[in-house]
């Protein structure tokens, strides 16, 4: 009788004890996971604002006054579009563009 | 004696029993008090770590309204937390000192309708709501006592004016009260959190707006609105009505700023209904490029007279009709066609029925209940319906892609998906239209419109509105609709000035005047963009048989329009 009753303490105490062990890395393991959700949704909203701020810096209408400030270029114009192939590259150089790339 | 051997003997026996079963009762109950406490404790480190598991689940409960993003993922409607300021009138020590410091680090806030708040007998009064970043700063240096700040998630536009018309804007609740928040308010708020993703794009719809801007105050006309539409999708890129609005703050916008004239808005369009007679008579078989029209004599039916603004006093081939204009030609175009097919026809293209654009601010277009004869000659010139221009952009869909009429939307098609394309006229009739527009632009009314290199086809318009009962000399809808690259058209742009006024003495601001140097500047300002190669071969031109038929056509185009 008392016999089996040690060997049943005998198995069961570090099984318990190993449980508890486990249980209490998860919690841990657990408490970092929320503390890192959290960050990462700290950091989600920063991203969030700065890509609003972005829109907001970088809409045309700021782009194009900027551009006309500081810039001194002019929309492109359809007579400045051509082929590759129209461009007389030099040959001088020993190669010879042979490009059939179109540039739309 | 005997008994008192006996006594002591018998009674510890009985207490050995008794204390026995005491010892087994006390024993059970402890085991029984351990074991609710080891099963408690297996419980509590088996499953008792629900609650912590759920905290750390992902995601934040915030009610995120989906965003808004443009074809190419430029964000046009977003949510931030924004502060507001708040006080506790009842924690305030020195009401005029709080005044006086909330006064020096808001903007816009009145003293005395503050200081009249903050003697309330209340724990709660608003300060300002929607304050920016700069105004908390100050106010938290302040380090005034009673004063909080909020937070709250608020809708935000980070384009403004660009795309009120197309976005709407929405209440207090962030629930859609106009545009795409509001036909697609259901979606936004519950549906997946992905971002919406719109046809329009923003560096177009930039453009659009700056030059219908730019010639909207040049004029002064009342309002303006344009277009540009996909032709082989249907898919909106652009879409613009002004006077408009900042949809961050609607509350501020007058009543002509939040209509959509685009959309809204119904005109008798005139002259650029004709090409639609055009393509109607040339698919119904009624006419061709050979078929003549005397417009030599106005035109009387029923009492009234047709004459021509632009008259040329002969005899005209159907191109010449749509290139000088006529409203005499296009009026016995029609009678050729008939009345019951032009109804038809109109109703086949969309033209008697609301658009299915995804926004809610739309009318049907007004037609007569009883379609007569004379009604037939009007609308063929485009009087006596009265459309918006979004059915026109539709309408000229078909009559240049090749036939096929798409409904036109404001989502952008994904790869797969495939557009419900109706077939309304024949390859044959738009390849023909495609000349007739083109035309129009190399030797007829249209001329302003010629962005070189992008072979744009349109037609010009210049509609008299009625007023009192009267068609108005002075009041006027100046529009052009086209189309290009005429060889292979891509986008139809279509352009409405409504009452621009005269600037010039002999110049009255028609259709030619205004609104086609409009497209022509979007032409070239937007063709680079959508990868559209500018073509200055002849051969293109001859493709469209323009050059034979302007040889052709008796050198009669007047220079002034």
């Amino acid at each position: 009788m008392s016999k089996t009753i040690v060997t049943w303490l005998l198995f069961i105490l570090p099984v318990a004890m190993g449980l508890f062990y486990v249980k209490h890395i998860v919690q841990n393991l657990e408490e970092d996971l929320a503390a890192l959700e959290r960050s990462i949704d700290v950091d989600q909203e920063e991203v969030h604002v700065l890509k609003a701020e972005w829109t907001y810096l970088s809409r045309p209408e700021r782009v194009k006054t900027l551009a006309s400030k500081y810039l001194d270029l002019e929309p492109t114009t359809s007579r400045q579009i051509a082929d590759v192939q129209v461009i007389p590259f030099s040959i001088g150089e020993g190669k010879i563009m042979t490009s059939s790339v179109e540039i739309k | 004696m005997q008994n008192r051997d006996t006594e002591p003997f018998f009674r510890e026996k009985q207490t050995d029993k008794m204390v026995k079963s005491r010892l087994l009762f006390i024993t059970c109950a402890f085991a029984l008090f351990f074991f609710i406490i080891a099963l408690k404790a297996a419980e509590v480190s088996v499953f008792g770590h629900d609650e912590s598991a759920k905290k750390t689940a992902h995601g934040n409960p915030k009610i995120d309204r989906a965003e808004i993003v443009d074809r190419n993922g430029n964000l046009l409607a977003t949510n931030l937390k924004i502060a507001g300021v708040y006080a506790n009138p009842k924690e305030i020590i020195d009401v005029q000192e709080t005044v006086l410091g909330l006064t020096s680090a808001l903007v816009e806030t009145d003293m005395k309708s503050l200081a009249q708040d903050f003697k309330k007998d209340t724990q709660f009064v608003w300060i300002k709501r929607n304050i920016s970043p700069k105004e908390q700063q100050a106010v938290n240096d302040l380090g005034l006592p009673g004063i909080y700040f909020s937070e709250e998630i608020t809708r935000v536009y980070p384009h403004g004016n660009l795309l009120a018309h197309i976005l709407g804007y929405v209440n207090v609740d962030n629930e859609g009260l106009a545009g795409i928040e509001r036909e697609l308010n259901e979606a936004l708020m519950w549906g997946s959190k992905e971002p919406l993703q719109l046809s329009i794009d923003v560096k177009i719809q930039h453009i659009l707006r700056d030059e219908l801007l730019t010639k909207l105050e040049e004029f002064q006309a009342h309002s303006a609105s344009g277009m540009v539409v996909d032709v082989q999708t249907g898919e909106t890129l652009a879409m613009v009505s002004l006077p408009d609005f900042d949809p961050n703050h609607p509350a501020d916008a007058t009543k002509e700023q939040k209509f959509n004239g685009l959309t809204l808005g119904v005109y008798e369009m005139g002259s650029i209904f004709k090409p639609i007679t055009a393509a109607m008579a040339m698919d119904y078989g009624v006419a061709d490029f050979n078929t003549t029209y005397d417009a030599r004599t106005p035109l009387r039916f029923a009492r009234q007279t047709i004459s021509d603004y632009h008259g040329k006093k002969h005899i005209l081939t159907l191109p010449e009709v749509i290139m000088y204009s006529s409203n005499i030609g296009t009026a016995k175009m029609a009678l050729a066609i008939g009345t019951e097919r032009q109804k038809e026809f109109l109703d086949k293209i969309g033209m008697l029925e609301k658009s299915e654009i995804e926004i809610p601010e739309k009318t049907a277009p007004q037609y007569p209940r009883k379609w007569k004869d004379i009604n037939t000659i009007t609308i063929s010139f485009g009087h006596g319906i009265a459309v918006s221009p979004i059915h026109m952009a539709k309408a000229f869909i078909p009559l240049v892609n090749g036939g096929d009429l798409h409904p036109v939307t404001l989502l952008k098609k994904k790869d797969g998906d495939l557009t419900e394309a109706k077939k309304v006229i024949s390859k044959t009739t738009s390849d023909k239209v495609r000349k007739l527009l083109r035309m129009v632009v190399k030797g007829g009314t249209g001329r302003n419109a010629d962005a070189k290199g992008y072979l744009v086809g349109g037609k010009t318009g210049t509609a008299e509105k009625l007023e009192n009962g009267k068609y108005s000399s002075t009041k006027v809808m100046s529009s052009f609709i086209g189309a290009f690259p005429m060889s292979e058209p891509r986008y139809v742009v279509i352009a409405i000035f409504d009452e621009p006024q005269q600037q010039k003495k002999y110049v009255r601001p028609t259709g030619g005047v205004v609104a086609a140097p409009v497209i022509k500047n979007i032409v070239a300002r937007v063709g680079p963009i959508l990868g559209i190669k500018p073509r200055f071969d002849d051969e293109a031109e001859q493709e469209l048989y323009v050059n034979q038929w302007l040889e052709h056509a008796p050198a009669i185009v007047s220079a002034h329009n």
